[in-house]
């Protein structure tokens, strides 16, 4: 078992070592430098072994710490008066919740899937070393964690070891009950999602009580510390003995869901983009009398009505109630009216960061691809320049019209909002309701626009070129920092229209010449 | 050795794939498994592995319930730990199973087996192409040394060579195995395989050879598969 557990560590070190190199050889001046020979090499590689081991432990242990700094920030601004009290409270509520969600034994990762079902190792073994592992680390990081956060809060001792030894239990109590309630329903207990939802809500309940001055007596930890000690000791004993893990593992492991999808990110991105059912049946009359390409793009459209026009109706929606607040606060409230008219004249740069997170360009080209793209780019007749040209003229005006009807609510609100302040100027007017108009046009093309040059997706969804990433960084860097500019809303309106317009003409031109070269798969 | 599976049933909701399916696979043979796109083969291995669920059904190997371990899976995507070389990959898996392997070889000896050249067996799997990562797969379950091999299509993705190589391999072990192979490829499986076995109306019916010449054969396994009402 000790062999076994060494050797799973050893993978683990060899994993993430590898994987350091592997990103290393990404880097600009670096990947001329490090050559694929390194993977077999030793001096190097034995450094950035070191170096991997230290970050692996400081990764657990930053982990760790990050959740007690989050309990003790929040308990130390929301509850100055009792910080000790609801500092131990909400610990040891969501010890007791981590009972049911903080199991690993049957969390199906890779790590799992490639011991268990590559490498094929003992499954009581891996278990039961697992088992020790994970209560050791764990031990371990608590303690230094429960110590250092009890020291800065000047907590009783006794507090802070009664905890570590309620947790060490708890988790033993957990991933008992995980496996004894799969043997018994053959499914992991947190697939059914009513018991799921009754446990995690009436535990957030509880976690709030200090909310309405209630707090879990210390005398009560002590007492479920002891019963926790007991009932730890029999799960211990029931996990010990579990003879066909192995063959839990089989059954859960599914193997194109473990492996193919490459991490999770790229799966939720891909879960993101994917056709509802709902929409998967178009309603004959939206395709009625239209061929061609105009036929494939509608089809698309239509498809995409979770991700387009529902969010885009969905957003529309609460930036009216957003407005009607506002504009009942304007009317009830006359002492807000100057630093609303200050933020609608000066800090119109907000609207850019809005705008941003308002705009589906994004998320719509991702579906573009994953969707339909990936496939047939591998199609000559669908890389002819006519083709593209004309598609990406197509798909950009309904991008375009979808963004402007959310855009078109804030435009208008802002227009009600400056008339109650007073604000009756019809240049400004004007200007800033085509601001927010252009800026939506903006977002729009700008996406498509770097989507058609830089394609830079595979057919998992993986974003593969640095420059799509630097553009979408840009992008939210410039988004992030208009909220900064304070000038004059005319000036600041004419200033954008300009700025939209010429971009909106160069992007334009850029993709008329470039993209029937560029728009291709990786 | 002797694979039976009896009375095997798997619905997938209403669609039913497998229906009552009785069949017996023995040793030394390698079983050519053909059925139209659909049809169920791959489920029919995940039954057998216990990946998934069925409705009903047995597996006995020589009169005693199957065991996960008796079977080696070669699945026609191949999996792999692609942060780890080609030659970490198979140091692990060698020190891990030492106990269970018989006529232990050398790593290059492996290498040699499945001809990863010199070059390739120091870079990351995630660098390997798809036919390199399915001599690996076909590889660590060769060295398990399973009772019963299941190969979902491994060969596809290898070029000629290689296919060559691995048919030879595939025909060395059948001697203290059961290998069952699926494709889609008929002349593959007429040239590989001892018998044909087709995944036909939900079920496995044998085709028998009898006297019949190549030509008559084949046409009599198209037959076979044109019977199945494919949806």
């Amino acid at each position: 078992m000790i062999k076994l557990l060494k050797k799973s560590l050893e993978i683990d070190i060899t994993y993430s070592t590898n994987s350091i190199l592997y990103i290393l050889r990404q880097l600009p001046v670096l990947k001329d430098l490090i050559t694929k020979d390194i993977y077999g090499s030793r001096g190097f590689k034995s450094f950035i072994r070191v170096v991997a081991m230290i970050w692996m432990f400081l990764k657990s242990l930053l982990f760790k710490f990050f959740y007690f700094f989050c309990i003790f920030s929040f308990v130390t601004a929301t509850f100055p008066d009792a910080i000790i009290k609801s500092y131990f409270h909400i610990y040891f509520v969501l010890t007791v919740l981590g009972i049911f969600l903080n199991n690993k034994l049957l969390n199906m990762n890779k790590k799992l899937y490639i011991s268990i079902v590559l490498f094929q190792m003992d499954g009581t073994k891996y278990l039961r070393s697992m088992i020790l592992w994970n209560q050791f680390l764990n031990f371990i990081l608590n303690s230094i964690c429960m110590f250092f956060f009890g020291h800065l809060l000047s907590s009783p001792i006794q507090y802070s070891i009664s905890l570590i030894v309620l947790t060490f239990f708890a988790r033993l109590i957990g991933e008992a009950l995980n496996i004894w309630y799969y043997q018994k329903y053959h499914y992991i207990w947190y697939s059914n999602l009513k018991l799921y939802w009754t446990i995690v809500l009436g535990l957030l309940a509880v976690t709030a009580l200090p909310g309405i001055d209630i707090y879990i007596p210390f005398v009560g930890i002590m007492i479920t510390t002891g019963c926790f000690v007991l009932l730890g000791s029999f799960a211990f004993r029931y996990l010990w003995k579990i003879a066909n893990y192995k063959l839990f593992i089989h059954k859960i492991s599914s193997v194109t869901n473990i492996m193919d999808t490459k991490n999770d990110k790229d799966y939720l991105r891909q879960a993101m983009v994917s056709v509802r059912e709902k929409d998967k049946e178009i309603d004959a009359k939206k395709i009625e009398g239209k061929k061609g390409y105009d036929l494939f793009n509608t089809i698309f459209f239509e498809r995409h009505k979770e991700i387009l026009l529902r969010s885009a109706k969905k957003y529309s929606v609460i930036c009216i109630g957003i407005y009607i607040v506002a504009s009942y606060v304007c009317l009830q409230f006359p002492e807000y009216h100057d630093s609303m008219k200050s933020f609608l004249e000066t800090k119109l740069g907000w609207f850019f960061l809005v705008m941003y997170f308002i705009n589906r360009g994004a998320i719509i080209t991702q579906a573009m691809f994953f969707n339909c793209d990936h496939s047939m780019l591998t199609y000559n007749f669908y890389r002819e320049p006519n083709t593209v040209l004309g598609l990406f003229r197509k798909r950009l005006s309904t991008v375009v019209k979808v963004n402007l009807l959310p855009a078109a609510v804030i435009g208008v609100g802002n227009l009600v909002l400056l008339f109650l302040l007073g604000n009756t100027e019809p240049v400004t007017f004007i200007t800033t309701f085509f601001y927010i108009i252009f800026l939506s046009v903006f977002f729009s093309v700008h996406y498509m626009v770097i989507y058609y040059l830089l394609q830079p997706f595979n057919k998992n969804l993986e974003v593969k070129k640095a420059s799509y990433s630097i553009a979408t960084f840009i992008t939210y860097f410039v988004s992030y920092m208009a909220t900064d500019i304070v000038m004059n809303s005319l000036m600041f309106s004419i200033i954008g229209l300009t700025f939209t317009i010429l971009y909106i003409m160069i992007s334009l031109f850029l993709v008329y010449r470039y993209a029937p070269k560029t728009f291709k798969l990786n | 050795m002797e694979l039976e599976i009896k009375n095997l049933s798997k619905n997938y909701e209403t669609k039913e794939v497998l229906k009552d399916v009785t069949f017996t696979f023995e040793e030394g043979k390698i079983y050519g498994l053909l059925g139209r796109n659909g049809a169920g083969k791959t489920t029919f291995f995940n039954c057998l592995n216990g990946d998934i669920e069925f409705d009903s059904g047995y597996f006995y190997l020589d009169g005693e319930e199957l065991h996960y371990k008796d079977i080696g899976y070669v699945i026609s995507t191949p999996t792999v730990p692609e942060f780890l070389t080609g030659r970490e990959f198979l140091q692990f898996f060698l020190d891990i199973n030492e106990d269970k392997i018989k006529d232990l070889k050398s790593i290059d000896e492996y290498f040699e087996l499945v001809k990863i050249e010199k070059e390739d067996q120091d870079i990351l799997l995630k660098e390997y192409s798809q036919g390199m990562k399915n001599k690996m797969q076909i590889l660590i379950n060769i060295i398990a040394n399973p009772k019963v091999i299941l190969l979902d299509e491994p060969l596809t993705s290898l070029d000629i060579v290689v296919q060559e190589d691995m048919k030879n391999l595939f025909k060395s072990l059948k001697k203290d195995h059961i290998i069952i192979f699926s494709t889609h490829i008929l002349e593959l499986a007429m040239d590989l395989c001892d018998e044909i076995v087709v995944l036909s109306h939900k079920q496995l019916e044998k085709v028998e050879k009898s006297n019949l010449n190549t030509k008559k054969y084949k046409d009599k396994i198209i037959q076979e598969l044109k019977d199945e009402i494919h949806d």
